[in-house]
């Protein structure tokens, strides 16, 4: 009875501490395929063992045994320590390749671990595995995962799986890691490359002004603008930005999508038009609904501009 | 296409594993999986796949319908270790991934077991534990950098716990075990004797048994009992009825001969002269008359006995004068100079000790050869032959004669077949039967008991003196020449005689190991657990003792472990636990540092620790080149456990 209570104590104990107890980083650990032949196949040797008394069998298959027991704790062991310290997100863009951060530790000074896998998943996508890296006691490690989230808004984060089947591929462990606060991800960037209409007259495309910097290339930008000498030497294609004070500002609305018939479209036109407008260093305003951004730029700007198209719904468009 | 040769320890130790098994299984299937392994190398050498896997399956179809032609079944020792050896060859031809790879090293270990099966020398424990080694090593990740660091952990970790499950796992028995299938590693040995029988025996390699004695014995006395031939055909003796008798009972504890005996198919169980009775575990014997013992199964794994040996022992069970007469008198008919020799010795009317002795006269005089090859004797005419032709003969053909003559004189006679000698191993104190040693004699019953009588020690008493093995190792010369001589030894270099120590040492923990494999059963296992209880009161000590060793032990190795553990996380999870009592909790994704300004803001009296706390987690987080001490990062806790 004492015992119970003790026992009981112990357990509510280590409950309310998680730091004490291991339950906040739980490895799972479950037979490969492979896992499973072997077993199999030390079956099948431990009947022949059995079946012929032969004690050279015996040895055999109890070495089996506890090897492979060693190597399940080999295994634990190889995830036991790994603590995942943060995991970022660069801004996301509905069915743009983004990437996750994740640095992750060894916590255990004298420990390494090998083979360890990273993958990312959600109810229905699942991210390329990050394969074989390893790290070494008290050493940090960076993994940029590649995700793409299929829709904007509010969506759940995807869950980071760190796994391992190291010494002997007997066993998978893995961790499991999500976070529960949401993440804003932007529209979709698609659309003609095209400034609308309204603006296209002021669309910048000379060259006027002092040459202040490399931008990398993109679809909007002019081909004249290509410094391929500088563009040669970094092995990417760049362009040329100028200090242009002059250059007018954008003012997109949801008025300039007319001509596009889906509600997504519209909102994914725009969304590459803010990005784009962003990228090329303009002012720029966004009239959705009811909703107006005035003018500015910047990543703030840019930011609310995208987040007001992320979170837009029919609703906000009617009057 | 994945290079199966690529990991060449991997390769290396597949291919011996299956060497080992190749040299117990028909020959088509080692050239069949040699043929693979070689058009693999070629087709990596040459960048080309000569076989797909389609291929590959219409040759394992192919390969089965071998086994099935061969063995008419696929159920069975045989048929199952020729297919796997086939499989495992294709399979290395059709390599192509990591799985298959894996499977291969499943085979492996497979492989080793079957080789198991055949053999538990202790030569083939080097090979086969490096095997075990190096297939473990290739399921390492190629990449690894520590796998001899790592597999000798895992291996010496894993050691306490395999020897444990060795020692302690009941050894049970099944009844239908040891009939499975057919085994190699037979020893020849057969009912009847014929002309040529012993001497094809003597003329082939390998071991019969390796026997212990109590007391000391001398090779020239060894005489191994096989079986009993009553029936005379001339040369030619057979085994005729067969009397089984009860189970002496013997009352010392010790035994007097402790016998490993190797496989044989049959059901023979060979002891030494005088031997009242044997015993085994998982065995039971039958004993027949004249000191015969036969298993109640055949023989398919080795099998140890223990016996009680009595000097001049006699059957208890007497023998009748009819038995006597009928069985053991019995005269083939005799050629004319056979016919003419008997009445010659009968016409002296000499006792019958003396007549014995004009027999053995004949035998010393008339120029008789000891030799391995004395040519075939066949028909009616084989023993006219023998004795008054060629005189060229084997143990057998002395025997055989020998027994008819003294049976035509009056004397009942039996041919005794079995080993005689052996090679003492002076480092294990035991003695070494090989084939070399098959031996027959004769039993003449005299007054009123069975008594030896080994005629081929007129012919050739060296071979006696300086046992088989060596006698059979001279030049035909040099064994006529000094078949007589007892004084005469063969000459050794100084090198020769270093090696055959070193064989003999070698042989000596060869046969400790073998015994234990063999010994270590049900019986053994309860000897241990009656040993522990015998010691009750100080193994209770002890084990009181051990127990509180371990216990400290591990205890201390809990704290240095939970210290180790103890990090800048953990004490964040601490802290925040502390906070949780009073309503402040760490947002989802809220990095920790803003968490730290944000505590430091809602409670005042925790803003120093806070700050120091932050401090700490940057240095430790972010900054490489520092990093915290387990000093600094318990002064830290206790500082924490002094606020709560």
């Amino acid at each position: 009875m004492e015992l119970s209570k003790a026992i009981n104590g112990l357990q509510n104990y280590l409950a309310e501490l998680p730091f004490k107890g291991t339950h906040q980083n739980k490895t799972f650990i479950v037979p490969t395929a492979f896992g499973f032949s072997f077993a199999v196949v030390i079956m099948i040797l431990f009947f022949l063992a059995v079946g012929y008394s032969n004690n050279l069998i015996f040895i055999l298959v109890f070495f089996l045994i506890s090897m492979s027991l060693v190597a399940a704790y080999w295994t634990n062991r190889n995830l036991g320590f790994i603590k995942i310290i943060s995991l970022n997100y660069e801004p996301s863009f509905a069915g743009s390749q983004t990437n996750l951060f994740c640095k992750i530790v060894q916590a255990d000074k004298k420990a390494e671990s090998f083979g360890l896998n990273f993958s990312l998943k959600s109810k229905d996508h699942k991210s390329i595995n990050i394969k074989n890296l390893s790290i070494e006691g008290s050493q940090y490690l960076q993994v940029d995962l590649p995700w793409i989230f299929l829709r904007r808004g509010w969506q759940i984060r995807p869950q980071l799986e760190v796994w391992s089947e190291f010494p002997f591929g007997f066993l998978k462990a893995w961790r499991l890691h999500r976070e529960s606060e949401p993440i804003l991800v932007f529209p979709e960037r698609k659309g003609s490359i095209q400034w609308p209409i309204e603006n296209s007259n002021h669309a910048s495309t000379g060259e006027v002004g002092l040459f202040k910097q490399h931008r990398d290339f993109s679809p909007l930008d002019s081909t004249r603008r290509i410094d391929w000498m500088a563009s040669s030497r970094r092995q990417k294609i760049l362009t040329k930005q100028f200090e242009d004070p002059q250059q007018d500002a954008l003012d997109f609305s949801w008025s300039q999508t007319r001509h596009l018939q889906d509600f997504e479209s519209r909102i994914s036109q725009l969304a590459l038009w803010v990005d784009e407008a962003e990228k090329c260093g303009r002012d720029y305003s966004l009239e959705v609904g009811i909703k107006r951004i005035e003018r500015g730029q910047g990543a703030q700007h840019w930011q609310t501009c995208l987040s007001l198209l992320a979170l837009l719904s029919e609703k906000d468009l009617e009057v | 296409m994945k290079s199966f040769f690529a990991d060449r320890l991997f390769a290396v130790s597949l291919i011996a594993a299956m060497a080992m098994v190749a040299s117990e299984v028909s020959l088509w299937v080692v050239l069949f999986s040699t043929g693979c392994i070689i058009l693999r190398w070629f087709s990596e050498g040459r960048k080309r796949v000569y076989v797909s896997k389609t291929h590959t399956g219409i040759l394992s179809v192919g390969l089965l319908a071998f086994v099935l032609l061969q063995f008419k079944t696929l159920v069975g020792q045989d048929p199952a270790y020729t297919f796997l050896l086939g499989l495992t060859g294709l399979k290395i031809l059709d390599f192509n991934s990591e799985r298959d790879k894996k499977f291969l090293v499943l085979l492996g270990f497979v492989l080793l077991a079957v080789k198991s099966l055949f053999s538990v020398d202790i030569y083939w424990l080097v090979p086969t534990l490096l095997v075990f080694v190096f297939l473990w090593w290739s399921l390492f990740p190629t990449a690894f950098p520590y796998k001899q660091k790592t597999l000798g952990k895992i291996i010496l970790l894993s050691a306490p716990l395999a020897i444990v499950l060795f020692i302690t796992f009941p050894r049970f028995v099944l009844p239908w075990a040891l009939n499975q299938g057919q085994l190699r590693g037979q020893i020849g040995f057969s009912e009847g004797l014929q002309p040529g029988t012993v001497a094809e025996l003597a003329a082939q390699e390998g071991l019969v048994l390796r026997a212990q004695f109590r007391e000391e014995k001398k090779s020239s006395e060894l005489y191994w009992r096989g079986a009993i031939l009553n029936v005379a055909e001339g040369l030619n003796w057979l085994p005729g009825r067969r009397e089984t008798l009860p189970l002496q009972r013997v009352d010392k504890k010790d035994w007097d001969f402790f016998i490993t005996l190797e496989p044989h198919q049959q059901r023979y169980a060979f002891v030494p002269d005088g031997t009242v009775s044997i015993v085994t575990e998982g065995q039971s014997f039958l004993r027949q008359r004249g000191e015969i013992f036969r298993f109640s199964r055949p023989v398919m794994l080795a099998q140890n006995y223990y016996g009680w040996i009595e000097k001049d022992f006699v059957e208890n069970e007497k023998e009748t004068v009819e038995t006597l007469s009928k069985v053991y008198s019995q005269v083939p008919e005799l050629g004319p100079k056979t016919q003419e020799l008997v009445n010659e010795i009968n016409a002296l009317e000499l006792p019958l000790q003396e007549k014995l002795a004009k027999v053995q006269d004949f035998f010393v005089t008339q120029g008789f050869v000891y030799t391995l090859q004395p040519g075939k004797y066949e028909g009616a005419k084989a023993l006219e032959e023998f004795l008054f032709g060629r005189r060229r003969g084997f143990c057998e053909h002395f025997a055989g004669s020998y027994g008819v003559i003294v049976r035509a004189l009056g004397v009942p006679s039996r041919v005794v077949v079995g080993y005689q000698g052996g090679t003492y191993n002076e480092f294990g104190n035991f003695w070494s039967v090989s084939q070399k040693f098959a031996h027959a004699w004769v039993e003449i019953f005299l007054d009123g008991r069975w008594q030896s009588v080994d005629p081929t020690r007129w012919v050739a008493p060296l071979r006696f003196e300086i046992g088989a093995e060596d006698f059979f190792a001279l030049s035909l010369e040099d064994q006529m020449s000094f078949a007589k001589d007892l004084s005469w030894r063969p000459q050794r270099g100084v090198g020769v005689e270093w090696l055959n120590q070193v064989s003999v040492f070698l042989e000596n923990i060869n046969y400790k190991w073998t015994s234990f494999l063999i010994e270590f059963d049900l019986g053994s296992q309860r000897e241990i657990l009656r040993e522990l209880s015998l010691a009750k009161f100080f193994n209770s000590l002890a084990f009181i003792i051990t127990i509180f060793t371990v216990a400290i032990l591990m205890a201390i190795f809990v704290i240095v472990r939970r210290l180790r553990a103890l990090s800048i996380l953990s004490l964040l999870q601490e802290f925040e636990w502390h906070l949780k009592k009073r309503n402040i909790t760490r947002k989802p994704g809220e990095a920790p540092v803003t968490f730290l300004n944000r505590v430091k803001e809602q409670e005042s009296h925790l803003s120093d620790f806070c700050s120091r706390f932050q401090v700490a987690f940057e240095e430790e987080i972010y900054q490489e080149s520092k990093k915290l001490t387990l000093k600094e990062l318990r002064d830290l806790r206790k500082i924490m456990h002094s606020l709560f």
